[in-house]
């Protein structure tokens, strides 16, 4: 039924493409060009990115292309690849600031960079004809045949066009789908997450750029080989709003999107031309201002596009296979409870100016136990947790994780062994609970992002949806693998980040205030959910309020005050030690 | 030495037009989120209908008032039959303001022609647009994230410069300076009208800053700005932050393209480029301190003249190839992962 939408999007294409008349055929050209540059624009957006100049990168590859064609003899073909990477390495600073930058001023710095480019285009008259352009740039040619609008091969130039961006639709929607689609997608929403998951948050975002960018740049290589001229007429401010809105219009959701974007904006614009033709002769060009209107109302009104409205009437994809849920969670039980601690923090400080947060904190975690850390609002308790997540680093003092310290960035954390969960759920909004879970074992896996277009990581994709779907039946959430996880209530959504911390294969899980916000029942299933991870050998810290809770699950418990380790030993020795009552639990309550 | 002076001069008076811009840039910025690809238009706006009154025409730009005025009422218009209380309640503001704007452009066409007069009229004009055009884009949406309301503002960008093409043509306009003339210093003429613009930058500056931080009504914008919850339990309605903050930034902006006018013939084109040079001289300032900003603009319009002067072509292509070494010299410390919180 999915496909079947595919199916008839691609058939009366190729329709017009075949029976049309030869102008509309060379509008399909022009429109498959515009779709072709905005699915990298989609995949920018996916991962929180924008870029207002982007008709740039589609001129610098249109020039590139040209140029090395035509003055130095490379074969078009080879001339498309010579685009894509011309315009990929122009956006690369982009990639760079965008690291540093986040939100705000990123978009605005794209727009100067894209007129920058394109400004240059038209002053370095020496080498692309300034403003005037140049003619004779080679054509394309398939078995024999030259697809130059030129030689009236319109037909064939619109199929080769079409191909392409049949192809590219295709392999960015599987890109969306695999390992990096949803590292991509996480930065988006939630980079902490993305960082304590193992994703390196700026080489995501330079490959953004400059993926984006060689799409754009491939798109502008063939444009100039099919109309065989180059000006920068076409690559100016408009064509970047242009794009924009064709990216919005079709829909972000899916790299589809930019494909009937395309086509409704030439539409819009055939109609403008033809049925308002007299209007416009009479007041003056009014499509800027329709189109800079519809942009407006669509943001406010439809921010997900024409795919949004489409997307719910289309039945769910279907799995390829039926995942075999396996009740196997965590590492399997080492025979021996050893003596030495998984993770240990030694004369820990923090200090955040004149703040101290921590002061001179030591504690150690043994394994295949569940420690619990309490203390009243303000006590470091989130500090210290930060810190054994390897998020912040201490002021002084060591983090040990197995004997040895700590090390790396923060992303670089699980890979040794210690998976987190946050008070504050961060699920990936428009991921399914599978999906979300499946992050947990981003770090496990290493398909790149070549892999992940072209299809060569069905066999990893496989496993680790298998493990993310042993992870949930763990937490008991089969059933609602394919739900949008938005659409769970608040504590299945905190059970589904404890499986997808489970689905990381960690040593150590730290929990952040599991239970906050959860109702009775559940809090005695996440209690039982507790006992039976550190049966299957699995070593927790719980950070947590709930002090049943805590009782009811932790076999040692450190209370922080004040930035201080208070008390520290078996967990009901400590809940009657008279200076925790005083300080946490209260004189008289005990 | 003396072309260097002069070009020196000559991008010191450019770099106060982009310290107007800038500004306004800055000030919708810090109150509203939206970083205003739009902000360069109500320069051209401000050139624009100066241009048309002092030729003596109604400025369209009151058309584009009142008709936005009457979209903004169109929520209340259709409530009118339900009840009629709401609707004049809403309505007597934009019937006030319609009458003031209608007075003023009849007082300077019939009763008091004349630069200064004109130049008010078009300030109160184009400062109405302001909360006109944030009424109908950003307050539909306020939660929208940041880079949605960056695409608002282009489709906002697109709409008004099309409709001043439409309304005004594309042939540019020359408009009178407000005071001829001026005077030779260091071998080298400085026209009255460049003395102005500096004055009035550095005013507005000052105004400005004194606003943000030593009234109240600036504290509550930049408060706005900060957390839109923390500022409602405050008492302070962000809507109102906002009309007052797009106001207040299309006032300036109008300033700015009034004081240009006469040194390059009004086109609808002006504003963009401007607009967009404004924002390479704030990022220096990180868009949000203002002292910094300035700095940067003066630089950014000495960097465009000279370039101007150099390498005519490219002199857009090097002043906004600056962006990337500004920003991530601006930024070079990146933020730390914050935990949870």
């Amino acid at each position: 039924m999915r496909q079947f939408f595919f199916c008839a999007l691609a058939a009366v294409i190729a329709a017009v493409i075949g029976l049309a008349p030869a102008y509309y055929v060379s509008l399909t050209i022009l429109a498959g060009i515009d779709a072709l540059a905005a699915t990298g624009l989609i995949v920018l957006i996916q991962a929180g990115q924008v870029s207002l100049g982007h008709a740039a990168y589609v001129g610098l590859g249109a020039y590139a292309s040209a140029i090395l064609t035509r003055d130095v003899g490379l074969t078009p073909w080879l001339g498309l690849l010579a685009g894509a990477a011309v315009a990929a390495l122009a956006a690369l600073p982009l990639g760079f600031v965008a690291l540093k930058l986040r939100g705000t001023y990123l978009p605005l710095a794209t727009l100067a960079w894209g007129m920058a480019v394109y400004v240059t285009l038209v002053a370095a008259t020496p080498i692309t004809g300034g403003p005037s352009g140049f003619d004779h740039v080679p054509p394309l040619r398939v078995a024999g045949v030259d697809l130059g609008v030129a030689g009236g091969a319109e037909r064939g130039c619109a199929a080769l066009v079409w191909l392409l961006v049949l192809l590219a639709t295709v392999s960015l929607a599987r890109l969306l789908r695999s390992r990096q689609g949803r590292a991509l997608r996480a930065i988006r929403h939630h980079e902490a997450l993305a960082v304590a998951f193992g994703i390196n948050p700026a080489r995501v975002k330079i490959v953004a750029f400059v993926l984006s960018a060689a799409l754009a740049g491939f798109a502008g290589a063939l444009y100039a080989h099919q109309a065989q001229f180059v000006s920068p007429a076409p690559f100016g401010l408009g064509a970047s709003f242009t794009l924009l809105i064709v990216v919005m219009l079709g829909g972000i959701g899916h790299p589809v999107g930019a494909v009937l974007g395309a086509i409704t904006v030439a539409l819009t614009n055939l109609t403008l031309q033809t049925v308002f033709s007299g209007l416009i002769s009479r007041i003056g060009p009014v499509e800027p201002v329709a189109f800079g209107l519809l942009l407006v109302v669509l943001l406010l009104k439809w921010p997900g596009g024409i795919w949004s409205a489409l997307e719910p009437h289309l039945p769910p994809r279907a799995r390829r296979q039926s995942i075999r849920p396996s009740v196997l969670c965590g590492r399997p039980a080492t025979d021996a409870r050893k003596a030495e601690p998984i993770l240990e923090l030694r004369h820990v400080e923090k200090r955040f100016g004149g703040l101290q947060a921590l002061c001179d904190v030591s504690l150690r975690v043994l394994p295949q136990a569940i420690l619990g850390l309490i203390g009243p609002n303000g006590a470091g308790k989130s500090t210290a947790f930060n810190i054994m997540s390897g998020l912040s680093r201490p002021t002084s003092g060591e983090v040990l994780m197995d004997g040895r310290c700590l090390k790396g960035r923060p992303w670089q954390v699980i890979g040794q062994g210690l998976a987190r969960t946050f008070q504050h759920v961060k699920l990936v909004e428009g991921m399914s609970v599978l999906e979300n879970v499946a992050l947990g074992a981003f770090w496990r896996g290493n398909a790149g992002w070549i892999a992940c277009l072209i299809g060569l990581d069905r066999a990893e994709e496989a496993a680790t949806l298998q493990a993310a779907a042993a992870a949930l039946a763990c937490v008991g959430l089969t059933a609602q693998a394919d739900l949008p996880c938005s659409s769970l209530p608040l504590g299945r959504q905190r059970l589904v980040e404890i499986a997808r911390a489970i689905a990381a294969a960690p040593a150590l899980l730290l929990l952040d205030e599991p239970a906050a916000g959860l109702r009775a029942g559940e809090k005695a299933a996440l209690a039982a959910l507790l006992q039976r991870l550190r049966s299957e050998g699995m070593t927790i810290v719980l950070v947590e309020h709930d002090i049943d809770l805590v009782m009811r699950s932790v076999d040692r418990l450190v209370v922080l005050n004040t930035g201080r380790v208070l008390a520290d030993g078996p967990a009901l020795k400590v809940r009657n030690d008279p200076r925790v009552i005083d300080a946490y639990i209260g004189a008289g309550v005990a | 030495m003396d072309t260097y002076l002069f070009l020196g001069i000559d991008g010191l008076t450019s770099g106060a037009i982009y310290a107007l811009l800038a500004l306004s840039l800055v000030l919708v910025q810090t109150a509203t989120r939206v970083v205003n690809i739009a902000q360069g238009e109500y320069l051209m706006l401000g050139a624009m209908t100066l241009a048309s009154l002092l030729d003596g025409d109604v400025p369209p730009t009151l058309g584009l008032v009142l008709a936005g005025g009457l979209l903004c009422l169109a929520p209340d218009i259709a409530a009118l039959w339900t009840s009629p209380r709401r609707f004049v309640r809403a309505a007597l503001p934009y019937c006030l303001l319609a009458a003031l704007a209608l007075t003023l452009v009849y007082i300077t066409l019939h009763v008091l022609p004349g630069t200064v007069m004109s130049m008010a009229t078009t300030l109160v004009l184009v400062t109405l647009t302001g909360p006109i055009i944030y009424r109908l884009s950003v307050r539909p949406k306020l939660d929208a994230d940041a880079v949605v309301l960056v695409i608002v503002s282009v489709g906002v960008q697109m709409v008004v410069h099309g409709l001043a093409l439409i309304l005004w043509g594309a042939e540019p306009r020359p408009v009178a300076a407000a005071v001829q003339g001026g005077v030779v210093g260091a071998g080298v003429f400085v026209s009255w009208q460049a003395v102005a613009i500096l004055v009035v930058a550095g005013l507005a500056t000052l105004g400005l800053y004194a606003f943000f931080e030593l009234t109240l009504a600036g504290k509550a914008l930049r408060a706005a700005s900060v957390s839109r919850r923390g500022a409602q339990l405050c008492g302070i309605a962000p809507e109102r932050a906002g009309a007052i903050s797009f106001a207040l930034g299309a006032g300036l902006s109008a300033l700015g393209g009034m004081l240009v006018a006469p040194l390059v013939t009004a086109n609808v084109d002006i504003g963009f480029v401007v607009g967009l040079k404004a924002f390479v001289g704030a990022t220096f300032g990180g868009l949000v301190t203002y002292p910094l900003a300035l700095a940067g603009v003066a630089l950014v319009g000495v960097l465009d003249s000279f370039s101007a002067y150099a390498a005519s072509g490219y002199r857009d292509a090097i002043v906004f190839m600056l962006v990337i070494p500004i920003m991530l010299w601006r930024s070079g410390r990146a933020g730390q992962w914050e935990g949870d919180r």
